[in-house]
């Protein structure tokens, strides 16, 4: 009996089995260590701040273009950084280039919202006054350029993915051209996408700040766009969203605490676990191969 | 002739992009967005080649009861069901969009006909009339009835605002009509609200975020998840010192998991700023140099696709 269980478990089963333990007790512990510093997430939390939020007739472009797959990370900086805009009362579109978000840019306002109003009974956030959902657009950078260069964003879209006329839209009261366009968020799991708002999203005269939100695994591409300027800030993963979720629990010492620090915990856990294999593979591989190497020499 | 049409494409986004916004007084602006527009279409029609390939395959497989024949038929059986639940989704939205736009197209009318009274053709007595019958048509043919799993609360209050809405026709004239403006502004407000609990309620709704909710994205986290478990079994089994550039590697990407993980600042609190700076100056300058040549490779290839070199048979 102990010999078979033994045979199941060789070295690949025994890391699955690892992996699993790993990642689950954590998240159902909901065991939370304060995140790292980002520096990057605090440039963008700062860009944020700086938005005026007394200017009529000015938006915030706020493009969230990932599907399901990635929703730990992805999700946790959107809603995140849609808290801030709200907390703000910073008005914003929300759009998607990707067909699988079609469904989250509908739903993570609604939620965001929705906390936001439990928590404070005495304030409203609504659909159409302090968010507009336009939808998934096809076209990605044809359609990118169209918008910037439209002389009327609110005319080009004609319609929101709820299906009603912008010009019934009151968030839509004032704003023009691309140059209504304070920021210029983008959070995406897909490569080329912020390739794509970079090189089309701006006109002869005006180019809105570019703030972006990437997963773990792309921010050594993202890297090079905020070292050049070209984005202002940036979220890298679920490290960047737990910093950013406690840079705002500082400002709103009332907010409580969000799964993306819990997330981060979990996922800083299997981080030691990848390095400890690491550790391993290369003792076993070492010490494995002298071992062979001697008894090859018997 | 696909030649002449790819190389004039190719030119017009040429130029377009390289000329001034005006040039010699022409300006692309007016017409550029009909062609982007065309350009996305032809592009979303590839959406329905997909649909015609997938049945052509997968249907062949189930009528000939081919090996695979059954993970092809759950293909079909879900493909149909999420468009069937997301275009129902769709129509629904849209009829209820129709009707918050009759109230504000009626709202736009009443403004008009209280800031310009008559016209030539009718008088402001006239006009108002038409306008009232229009908000009392409109007032007839929201709901009469809660939906019994619809907010009952959201229904009450569209019913407050359709007869406070009445009350103000009723005792209509041209001066009343800001205020019958406010009402239909109210009964759209109304509208909305009871509309969403009706739709949340809908077992159209329930089958969507089935589909979706309860399908796709856990299919598609669990999908991304299983990453995290080869990545794990990768780093045991493959990643091994055995030069010194593996050495480097490994070195840097210990750091960065370290630096960006909470657990780092416990063995060394300048893990993150030693991360920030392998991100921001060494992967950053490899980056650059990844970035560039793609780039160049991919102007080359433009070129070629633009000018027609790439044709089977063709000569570079």
């Amino acid at each position: 009996m102990i010999r078979s269980l033994l045979r199941f478990i060789d070295a690949r089963r025994l890391i699955f089995i690892l992996v699993l333990v790993t990642l689950s007790l954590p998240l159902l512990l909901r065991w939370s260590v304060p995140p790292v510093r980002m520096t990057a997430a605090e440039l963008l939390f700062n860009e944020i701040e700086k938005i005026p939020t007394d200017v009529p007739g000015k938006i915030v472009y706020l493009a969230l273009d990932y599907g399901p797959g990635t929703k730990a990370e992805s999700g946790s900086q959107a809603k995140a950084l849609i808290e801030h805009l709200m907390r703000r009362r910073i008005k914003f579109l929300v759009t998607a280039q990707v067909l699988d978000a079609a469904p989250i840019i509908n739903s993570i306002p609604d939620e965001v919202a929705a906390g936001l109003m439990e928590l404070y009974p005495n304030e409203k956030w609504e659909y159409g006054i302090d968010w507009v959902n336009m939808g998934y657009t096809a076209g990605a950078g044809l359609n990118i350029q169209n918008v910037a260069k439209a002389a009327s964003i609110p005319n080009f879209f004609k319609r929101d993915a709820r299906g009603n006329s912008t010009a019934e839209i009151p968030l839509f009261n004032g704003v023009t051209s691309i140059e209504s366009v304070s920021a210029l968020i983008q959070i995406t799991a897909y490569v080329g996408t912020l390739e794509s708002y970079l090189q089309f999203f701006a006109n002869e005269k005006y180019r809105p700040i570019f703030l972006h939100g990437c997963t773990s695994i792309a921010t050594p591409q993202s890297f090079i766009y905020l070292d050049s300027g070209q984005i202002k800030g940036l979220l890298e993963g679920i490290a960047g969203a737990a910093w950013y979720g406690k840079l705002l629990s500082d400002k709103y010492p009332d907010r409580p605490v969000d799964d993306s620090v819990v997330i981060n915990t979990t996922l800083g856990v299997a981080h030691l676990l990848v390095i400890l294999l690491i550790v391993a593979g290369n003792f076993v591989g070492i010490f494995g191969t002298r071992a062979s190497k001697r008894r090859t020499d018997v | 002739m696909i030649r002449l049409v790819t190389f004039l494409g190719g030119f017009y986004f040429f130029l377009e992009f390289l000329l001034p916004t005006e040039f010699f007084g022409f300006s692309f602006a007016p017409y550029h967005e009909y062609i982007t527009n065309g350009i996305i279409t032809v592009g979303v029609a590839a959406i329905g080649l997909g649909l015609i390939s997938i049945l052509r395959v997968h249907g062949t497989r189930i009528l000939k009861v081919s090996p695979g024949w059954f993970p092809s038929t759950l293909l079909l059986l879900s493909m149909f069901a999420m468009i069937f639940a997301t275009g129902n989704e769709a129509i629904l939205d849209r009829n209820d969009a129709k009707l918050y736009e009759r109230a504000a197209l009626l709202r736009e009318f009443a403004t008009l006909v209280a800031k310009d009274g008559g016209t030539a053709e009718l008088s402001a007595e006239a006009r108002t009339t038409i306008a009232l019958e229009a908000v009392e048509t409109f007032i007839q043919e929201l709901p009469t009835s809660a939906e019994p799993e619809a907010d009952q609360s959201a229904f009450q209050e569209l019913v407050v605002a359709k007869t406070e809405l009445q009350r103000r026709i009723d005792s209509g004239s041209r001066e009343t009509l800001p205020g019958v403006n406010e009402g239909l502004a109210q009964v759209a407000t109304a509208l909305r609200a009871y509309k969403t609990t009706v739709r949340e309620a809908s077992s159209n709704r329930k089958v969507y975020n089935l589909l979706y909710q309860g399908l796709w994205t856990a299919l598609a986290a669990a999908m991304f998840s299983l990453l995290g478990f080869y990545i794990a079994a990768a780093a045991y089994r493959a990643f091994r010192v055995r030069s010194v550039e593996s050495a480097l590697m490994m070195g840097a990407a210990v750091i960065v998991m370290l630096g960006q993980i909470p657990f780092g600042v416990w063995l060394y609190e300048g893990l993150p700023a030693l991360r920030s700076w392998f991100l921001s100056v060494p992967s950053s300058a490899a980056f650059r140099a990844i970035r560039l040549g793609a780039g160049v490779a991919a102007l080359l290839m433009a070129i070629r696709m633009w000018l027609c070199l790439d044709r089977k048979g063709g000569k570079a």
